[in-house]
């Protein structure tokens, strides 16, 4: 990806570019220099600088973290710096950068944008332009997603395995985490919810399971910078019919859904096919906010990227990596979820995870 | 000490109000009230997002789970005390968590904020902002912007005044959570006992810490054998069981941080003997420095004058340690500090020496400060 850079860099309108990010990692945030770098920024400041002419500078302040980031980048100039904007404006100016690409200004303090912008004669942002390189994943990307998928497949099997009544949502979270640790995962964005009538999916808390519960799982392993995410329901003890029938209609709409992917289909389609599935079911009125705002997300860069409505109007294309999710409210079972991650192929979507797609029952003797 | 920071905070009692009484919450707020009333700032302001500094959930118990969300509270002389917040999906359960009554979502906070001091009809016209480091480049500038006719100051002194010293719930959280890094290396130089990778070390520590209802936990190691000698996150190379590592452990429990660093071998026997001893002196004795009523600067000076007469070395790259509690780093730094410490601040503290061929050697420990001798909480 570092090539792509600068590549990107070299044949546009910009003189150099600059990735940044202040170390905290989101599932909601694109993390452009992890991505790109292939390492994981720790420091509170972290800036990889790239030049038209091809110099590449990594700057950290964080002295410490200066060993770890050459040998996982294999960049020679990483500078461990006690200020990366005191540092970076003598390079913009060595280096003759009149328009400067960006990507992670929001991960910036004010003072430093402020600087940086008065440094130059203009600063673009370019993450637009990292999105796209991002978007149809080589084989090496796919590669990382097929592990992040068997790392999900791990999770829910363990989730599975640990859940019980007595256990503690939190202690469940416990086992899960490190059946996906154990395949590989590097960090978890995990949501558990236990009860009879879930309202919304959280992070799991000191709730004691019971029995007739429903466990939802929303599972999102991280990997190198990447992340993906399975979605599934539980049913401690065996479900009454009203859930299995309820249930019926996430099945639906998922397969009505993966049915209608291929290239250059809008994925709006998506939210529609789901949509429409509930709405023919009588639930038009919680297919909206407050009770569903999206049908699923893009795995881009990093994290999350374009969020799936009836309005998304871009159009899928080989390689993109989704997932999928007619996770819905429904007031007489609460909240149900089911979401499979996907990648567009040239005839359609693959399911990335081998999870099969239906409500489980732990049977509890 | 700074490491890969979770992509989402979780643990035994995410909406729990018992970590913070409502008692607590009011003295807290009166607490704020009147250090307002001293600087005659008419509003504060106090943004988290990420909860580095601990500043929001000093005020309110709130820990913002997802990093990049931030939450803004504002306090005044006379209205009731509002807190804003970004997803309105989680405002539930973010009103389960704190004794706030107004809780509610918007999509700019910063925006929202400066329309709601416009509503207030308390005369406004300087506000103090607290945590605002942490606010993103959109959000601080859609403040000031929206704020451009008050004078804006700086207030983080006003909380970081406040929490210098700790209740006693505060030192009996963080002796919880003290313990938690404890049981932890326990564990592990009990249980391993053949070569193993870092990430197996590292899930091993992060399950017995969930297990224990750890909010956040982290682990650097260091392991020369392997790689450059400073301490970093684990990755997938081996640690036989007569290597020396050191080992760095850092628990979050009901909110409160602690941390703990050990030289480790893990066939259990002692690494290197005769600089472990020299540095367990040293470092016993740096920590019996620390005395209510001592400054920074002798700390430092009686430490410098210790390691000369050994064969190690300071290393400058790894400060001596820092106030800790909410923050994983609160002031005082030690490194830097002129202030005297004071009777119960806790502080993460670490001597951080290299011997023979540059090798890494770190001692530190979690202490309470008390009236006469530190008390170490990571024993």
């Amino acid at each position: 990806m570092l090539d792509s850079l600068i590549s990107v860099v070299g044949e546009s309108d910009i003189d150099g570019a600059l990735l940044y990010t202040d170390g905290m990692h989101s599932i909601a945030q694109p993390s452009y220099l992890e991505y790109v770098a292939g390492v994981t920024p720790i420091a509170d400041q972290n800036g990889l600088f790239v030049s038209s002419d091809g110099d590449v500078i990594f700057l950290v302040d964080l002295l410490r973290d200066v060993g770890r980031i050459k040998r996982h980048t294999g960049i020679n100039d990483v500078r461990g710096v006690s200020s990366i904007r005191t540092e970076l404006l003598p390079i913009l100016e060595e280096h003759g950068i009149g328009s400067l690409g960006i990507a992670g200004k929001d991960r910036m303090d004010r003072r430093t944008y402020s600087e940086l912008a008065d440094g130059v004669e203009t600063v673009i942002s370019i993450e637009d332009r990292l999105f796209e390189l991002t978007r149809g994943k080589d084989t090496a990307e796919r590669e990382i997603f097929r592990k992040l998928a068997r790392i999900a497949d791990a999770g829910f099997e363990a989730a599975y395995e640990a859940v019980r009544p007595g256990i503690m949502e939190y202690e469940l979270a416990a086992e899960v985490e490190q059946a996906m640790r154990s395949a590989g995962a590097t960090d978890n964005f995990n949501l558990f919810s236990t009860g009879t009538d879930n309202q919304l999916m959280h992070a799991p808390r000191d709730r004691i399971v019971q029995q007739g519960d429903v466990l939802l799982c929303e599972l999102s392993p991280m990997y190198r910078g990447r992340i993906l995410q399975i979605c599934r329901t539980i049913a401690i003890g065996t479900p009454d019919e009203q859930l299995t029938a309820k249930y019926a209609l996430l099945r639906e709409a998922m397969a009505r859904t993966k049915q209608r992917l291929t290239p250059g289909v809008e994925a709006s389609t998506i939210a529609t096919t789901m949509n429409e599935v509930f709405r023919d079911a009588g639930y038009a009125e919680y297919c909206k906010p407050p009770y569903m705002r999206t049908r699923g997300h893009e795995f881009g860069v990093g994290p999350i990227g374009m969020s799936i409505t009836e309005e998304t109007e871009t159009e899928l294309q080989d390689g993109m990596v989704l997932v999928v999710h007619p996770n819905q409210y429904i007031p007489e079972t609460g909240y149900l979820a089911l979401g499979d991650p996907l990648i567009v192929t040239e005839n359609g979507v693959t399911t990335l995870t081998r999870t099969d797609a239906r409500l489980f029952t732990k049977e509890v003797i | 000490m700074k490491s890969r920071e979770p992509v989402i905070t979780r643990g035994r009692d995410e909406w729990d109000q018992v970590n913070m009484p409502p008692e607590a919450f009011r003295q807290r707020v009166t607490q704020v009230r009147d250090r307002m009333a001293d600087v005659n700032i008419d509003a504060m302001l106090v943004y988290g997002r990420g909860d580095r500094d601990g500043h929001l959930c000093y005020l309110t118990n709130l820990i913002n789970k997802v990093p990049n969300w931030g939450s803004l509270a504002i306090i005044t002389p006379e209205s009731e005390v509002l807190l804003y917040e970004r997803s309105s999906r989680t405002q539930p359960v973010i009103e389960r968590s704190t004794w706030i009554e107004t809780v509610e979502s918007c999509d700019s906070i910063a925006e929202r904020s400066a329309t709601r001091l416009e509503e207030l009809n308390e005369q406004i016209k300087t506000i103090g902002t607290i945590g605002f480091d942490a606010m993103t480049y959109s959000q601080s500038t859609a403040f000031e912007n929206a704020c451009a006719d008050y004078e804006v100051r700086d207030s983080d002194a006003v909380l970081w005044e406040l929490r210098k010293t700790k209740t006693d719930q505060e030192l009996d959280q963080l002796r919880r959570s003290a313990r938690i890094n404890t049981e932890i290396l326990d564990v592990l130089q009990e249980e391993i006992d053949s070569t193993v990778s870092e990430a197996e070390i590292e899930t091993k520590a992060d399950y017995l810490a969930r297990l224990r209802g750890a909010q956040d936990f982290r682990m650097l190691l260091s392991n020369p054998a392997q790689t450059e000698s400073d301490l970093r996150p684990a990755e997938s190379h081996t640690v036989r069981e007569t290597d020396v590592v050191v080992l760095y452990l850092a628990t979050r429990f009901e909110g409160y941080w602690s941390e703990l660093i050990r030289p480790v071998r893990f066939d259990g026997r002692v690494p290197d003997e005769s600089a472990l001893a020299e540095a367990e002196l040293v470092y016993d004795d740096f920590v019996q420095s620390l005395r209510t009523g001592s400054t920074p600067n002798e700390v430092r000076t009686r430490l410098e004058t210790a390691v000369s007469g050994t064969d190690l070395s300071i290393d400058s790259t790894y400060a001596l340690g820092n106030g800790i509690g909410l923050g994983i780093e609160e002031p005082p730094a030690i490194q830097s500090s002129k202030a005297k410490f004071s009777n119960d601040m806790t502080l993460a503290v670490r001597v951080p020496l290299r011997w023979d061929d540059d090798r890494l050697l770190i001692i530190g420990d979690t202490i309470a400060m008390g009236a006469e001798t530190p008390a170490v909480l990571t024993h």
